[in-house]
């Protein structure tokens, strides 16, 4: 293999650049795609909570499938209406028929993370596809997939997943999810499709093209990696949908019961007058709370996660330097030194 | 000594003393503007020369007392107004400082194309700032009025405008005119010709002029341009390393520079005349707050450096009356290092004769008038960005 | 008329007889102004001549430098060189080949091959880099265009040569960086240092310099001219400013073009533009030009008749300066000029004054 290309000596005086092993590798990849993350994630106290918090839920759903906690049945409780924080056996206490509700909760939760990790990553993902195959490629296929998705988002959303759910009677979490998120996609692509189509004409993308990068590279290693700040917060939007879409669904009765799931178990005590007997008040609580702790857990997430993509953020935090003052002026006026 | 030390930034009338100012973001070990100490004279232009990173900007944010927090900002800014009133500008308070800004002295930001609100009109941002100082809205719109014409805009045209329906230099020009329309006394610009092309460049450097003697206006001129700059100023400073090493009149700086890094910055700099051989980059690069070194910041980089440079670092050095330089060796800097211009002209001597016999540089110039006449050719349309 | 004083043949000035790298012809580029369902009823689109009318030939190793205000077209006709910007009407060819023909696939060189050794240095070093990639991977990308078989171990290699040869050392600290950790120098010597991994034949150096400090300018250009010749390869060199040209073209051996409202107004070898230039142009912008003589007093008197350009949408007619030349006559109304060739030197102007028997010099001369 030569090692002279136009003419240059292309040795280096760093010999040990050729050498670069395997360990190296593996650090690197360590350090740039889950070190330097983790401690701007960590940094942040929104962040923070957002992590702990879900890995709550993470701890649940682990929990839930090892069978570490006994499964939700009639009649399991010593006695009915069991009030919270007395039986330490049942620490939420048991419903009208002595169902424990922390198994309830817990049982739940595994489906739970799996529909609205179903759910974000279909809108998201179909939403990237379109909105940067559109914004980047323009002309007719900017068209066609545009008019597409205008069609899907004026079909109404509700309506519409009532419909497919009742045809199809959706049993597996995932299917659920992606069912809610129908065509949540659309709105997103169309928002996504209008920043790539300002990334487009940004000189480093124009240099990409002049290089003649292939259009799929450029997508993957310029256009997308600047939109995914973006991406990241709409992701958190979406799992959010498909939280409450499907509580309120399962409330409804439009999906298929299960017997844990804190819709159904939402329906079970409002029917079962908890709204209005303070004793049964616990067995509406524990469910609201566990929705709704775990939409905070999504957004404290999504808040901090963006700026885990700024990589000034991320230089800051792992102490690297900086070269010049230059960017001690452009911080104070926030303009172009020139 | 206090005489000597003072006679090249004390001046006779100064309407801005500066005195000691210093800029620091983390108590004390990093200086990001290190003990600066001038006057600025009554209708004067001054034109403060530096590189990127030097300080240049943080010394007109000082002025204003605009550094933005953590910045500490230490030392004294005297501005002595037109009737006779002193005021200690660090002293102000807010509302005080609100006030003082923008009536007594005004500031042209970097990047000013950005500085307009691109959902206003023109016309609307110098109503607000007038109401915002409690100014009678009606005779200060036609002073804008006045101002605008003088920049050779059409007035009623530019004021109905959004900031993006004008041409760069058109927004330039607006933005000068609303910096001046509370009739401050000084008025300091920061690169205020960045993004222009040449011919602009040149018309709005000729306007400031007419405006300086129209209105009795001080200027601060910021650039890191020095040819630039050096066509409009009356009086120059040079900043390098977040301090000031020369202060004196156009003339002296340019043609007898004491400090060789001002020396060394003309020659630099790439213009017309001067042999190509002759302009040289400088040595290495300046250093960050963190890495200033000890004794004279410069003497890595000089090659009159010696020992007393890397021990002592040097106070200014009069080099003439009104001139100083911050060097120890500042008559070998004049003696030694030739500047490039020079030799325009010269005769002959070693100016480099192209390969296809082309003539020699300094000859053949079109005929020049003298007197100074900024006639009709600064039109009102669109000077055009469209590329 | 004389031999001397034929038109200049696409502006090639004559003197070479080796093949052009790039050899434009007659090239034209008009932007329509897009417009409205009613309007487009109602009334013609604008069009925006931005480039007309303009031959030009790059050869090995060539400097080219672009000078004019904003809008006289150089940005356009410098992408257009290097194949970002189609022409409208004219041929753009890369030895030989019809770049445009070769995107259609109807050629014997594939268009991969031409877009490889044509390429750009931008104006905003800051922009010009993408913030999320680490410098080492974006000076990855073109290595891996050009030689996509190398091992990551030898890209590495000829990224750390690389980044040493433009001065930065240690080449291991900076290629670790993102771009926002390096200076705006630093950030244009990578991307400098960028297009040539491509190893091209011609790199458009759009106001590459312009966005650094004065002081940094000579170093920028000294480094560029040097690696001319080690990677062989040609510049198109646009600028606002004449004396960066004036330093870039006399360093490199190359000419000076002068644009004008999307025409070239006149072209020659660098001094000769910058001491005896022939088209009242040419003049405005030395005129212009800041420069530190103290004796000679650039005097306030610009000399032209107007500073305003004037539309590109509704150029003038004839020659396109005479609205605003100072030594414009009634036939520079009505009679447009080629390019000139001025006797004996490497030089050509679009000037009738050139021409000793041009009807010019009988007509009046412009009432204003």
């Amino acid at each position: 293999m030569d090692s002279t290309v136009g003419g240059v000596e292309w040795t280096s005086d760093d010999t040990s650049a050729s050498e670069v092993s395997r360990s190296d590798k593996a650090r690197e990849f360590y350090e740039e795609k889950i070190y330097k993350p983790a401690i701007v994630a960590w940094s942040d106290m929104r962040t923070r909570i957002g992590i702990l918090l879900m890995s709550i839920y993470g701890l649940m759903a682990v929990v839930a499938i090892a069978g570490l906690w006994r499964a939700p049945t009639s009649s399991q409780a010593p006695e009915r209406y069991m009030q919270p924080f007395q039986n330490w056996d049942y620490p939420l206490g048991s419903t009208a028929s002595g169902v424990d509700i922390m198994a309830l909760i817990i049982h739940s939760t595994d489906e739970m993370l799996l529909m609205i990790l179903a759910g974000g990553v279909w809108a998201t993902g179909l939403a990237v596809a379109v909105g940067t195959l559109a914004g980047y490629k323009g002309g007719t296929i900017d068209n066609v997939l545009m008019s597409f998705s205008d069609l899907v988002m004026a079909i109404p959303g509700l309506p519409l997943v009532i419909i497919l759910a009742f045809t199809f009677n959706p049993e597996n979490p995932i299917f659920v999810g992606i069912i809610i998120n129908i065509n949540y996609w659309a709105g997103l692509g169309r928002s996504l499709r209008s920043q790539v189509l300002t990334i487009r004409e940004e000189s480093y993308v124009e240099a990409s093209r002049t290089m003649g990068v292939s259009t799929p590279r450029i997508l993957r290693k310029d256009v997308i990696p600047n939109l995914m700040p973006y991406i990241t917060v709409n992701f958190v939007f979406a799992a959010r949908y498909v939280v409450f879409a499907s509580v309120g669904l399962f409330f409804l009765g439009v999906l298929p019961y299960t017997q844990a799931n804190w819709g159904v178990t939402l329906q079970r005590a409002y029917s079962g007058g908890a709204l209005f007997a303070p004793e049964a008040a616990h067995w509406l609580i524990a469910p609201m709370l566990a929705i709704g702790v775990l939409s905070l857990a999504l957004i404290l997430l999504g808040q901090g996660l963006d700026r885990v993509f700024n990589p000034r953020v991320r230089t800051r935090l792992a102490g690297e330097s900086e070269s010049t003052a230059a960017d001690e002026e452009e911080d104070t006026f926030g303009g172009k030194v020139m | 000594m206090a005489t000597d030390q003072q006679s090249h930034f004390t001046t006779d009338d100064p309407i801005v003393e500066v005195r000691n100012l210093k800029v620091t973001y983390d108590d004390g070990d990093t200086f990001v503007l290190d003990d600066v100490s001038m006057d600025i004279e009554r209708r004067e232009i001054l034109g403060v020369v530096g590189e990127s990173g030097s300080g240049k900007s943080m010394f007109a944010s000082a002025m204003l007392d605009a550094i933005p927090d953590p910045g500490l900002l230490s030392g004294k800014v005297l501005y002595h107004g037109g009737d006779g009133e002193t005021i200690d500008v660090l002293e102000l308070n807010q509302e005080e400082l609100n006030q003082f800004r923008w009536e007594e002295i005004s500031m042209v930001f970097q990047g000013a194309m950005s500085s307009f609100n691109p959902t206003m009109k023109v016309g609307n941002h110098f109503r607000e700032t007038l109401k915002a100082h409690d100014k009678n809205v009606a005779d200060g719109m036609a002073f804008a009025r006045e101002l605008l014409e003088d920049l050779y805009l059409d007035p009623e045209r530019v004021l109905d405008s959004y900031s993006h329906e004008l041409s760069g230099g058109m927004q330039q020009r607006a933005l000068i005119a609303l910096s001046i329309v509370l009739e401050p006394e000084v008025l300091v610009m920061d690169e205020p010709t960045a993004a222009l092309d040449l011919l602009m460049q040149r018309s709005i450097l000729m306007l400031l002029k007419d405006l300086q003697e129209k209105y009795d206006l001080t200027m601060v001129f910021i650039t890191h341009d020095l040819p630039l700059v050096a066509s409009l100023a009356s009086r120059m400073g040079v900043m390098y390393a977040f301090q000031m090493i020369e202060i004196g009149p156009r003339d002296e700086v340019i043609g007898d520079a004491g400090h060789p890094y001002t020396r060394a910055l003309l020659n630099a700099t790439p213009n017309l005349d001067a042999p190509l051989e002759e302009m040289k980059p400088i040595e290495g690069q300046s250093p960050a707050p963190i890495n200033v070194p000890d004794g004279c910041s410069y003497h890595p980089r000089c090659p009159l450096a010696d020992d007393q440079c890397v021990r002592e670092d040097p106070q200014f050095y009069t080099v003439s009356e009104g001139h100083g330089a911050a060097c120890h060796h500042w008559e070998e800097a004049q003696d030694t290092i030739r500047l490039n211009f020079e030799s325009a002209s010269e005769t002959g001597g070693d100016s480099d004769v192209a390969a296809d016999g082309g003539t020699l540089p300094g000859d053949a110039v079109a005929d020049r008038d003298g007197g100074h006449d900024a006639t009709d050719f600064v039109g009102g349309s669109d000077g055009g960005d469209s590329q | 008329m004389s031999d001397a004083q034929r038109p200049a043949s696409g502006a090639t000035l004559g003197d070479r007889d080796e093949e052009p790298v790039l050899s434009l012809t007659d090239v034209e580029v008009h932007f329509e102004e897009q417009q409205g369902i009613i309007e487009s009823f109602r009334e013609e689109p604008e069009v925006v001549q931005a480039v007309n009318g303009v031959s030009l030939d790059i050869f090995d190793q060539d400097v080219v430098t672009l000078v004019g205000e904003s809008g006289c077209g150089k940005t356009t006709l410098g992408k257009t060189c290097i194949g970002l910007q189609q022409p409208t009407a004219g041929t753009v060819e890369y030895r030989g080949t019809d770049i445009w023909e070769a995107k259609r696939g109807n050629t014997e060189v594939p268009f991969d091959e031409i877009r490889q050794s044509l390429q750009i240095i931008h104006q905003d070093p800051g922009a010009s880099l993408n913030p999320n990639r680490r410098i080492i991977d974006i000076l990855a990308e073109p290595i891996k265009q050009v030689h996509p078989t190398l091992g990551s171990g030898e890209r590495r290699e000829r990224i750390y040569a690389l980044l040493e040869r433009v001065g930065m050392n240690p080449a291991a600290d900076f290629a670790d960086r993102y771009p926002h950790q390096l200076s705006g120098g630093e950030q244009q010597r990578v991307a400098l240092g960028r297009a040539l991994l491509m190893n091209p034949d011609v790199i458009l150096a759009d106001e590459a310099i312009s966005a650094l400090d004065v002081s940094l300018r000579v170093e920028m250009m000294d480094l560029m001219l040097e690696l001319q010749e080690e990677f062989d390869t040609s510049y198109v060199f646009i600028s606002h400013d004449l004396s960066n040209a004036r330093y870039f073209s006399e360093h490199g051996g190359g000419r000076i073009g002068v644009m004008y409202l999307g025409q070239i107004a006149e072209i020659g070898a660098a001094n000769r533009m910058i001491t005896d230039p022939h088209h009242p142009y040419t003049n405005v912008l030395r005129w212009a030009t800041p420069d530190l003589g103290l004796d000679a007093e650039r005097a306030g008197e610009p000399p032209m008749r107007k500073i305003d350009v004037p539309d590109p949408v509704n150029p003038p007619s004839g020659c396109r300066f005479h609205t605003r030349c100072p030594e414009a006559r009634e036939a520079c109304v009505t009679d447009e000029p080629d390019l000139y060739e001025v006797e004996g030197v490497e030089q050509a102007t679009a000037c009738f004054r050139e021409l000793d028997d041009h009807q010019y010099w009988d007509s009046p001369e412009l009432e204003d």
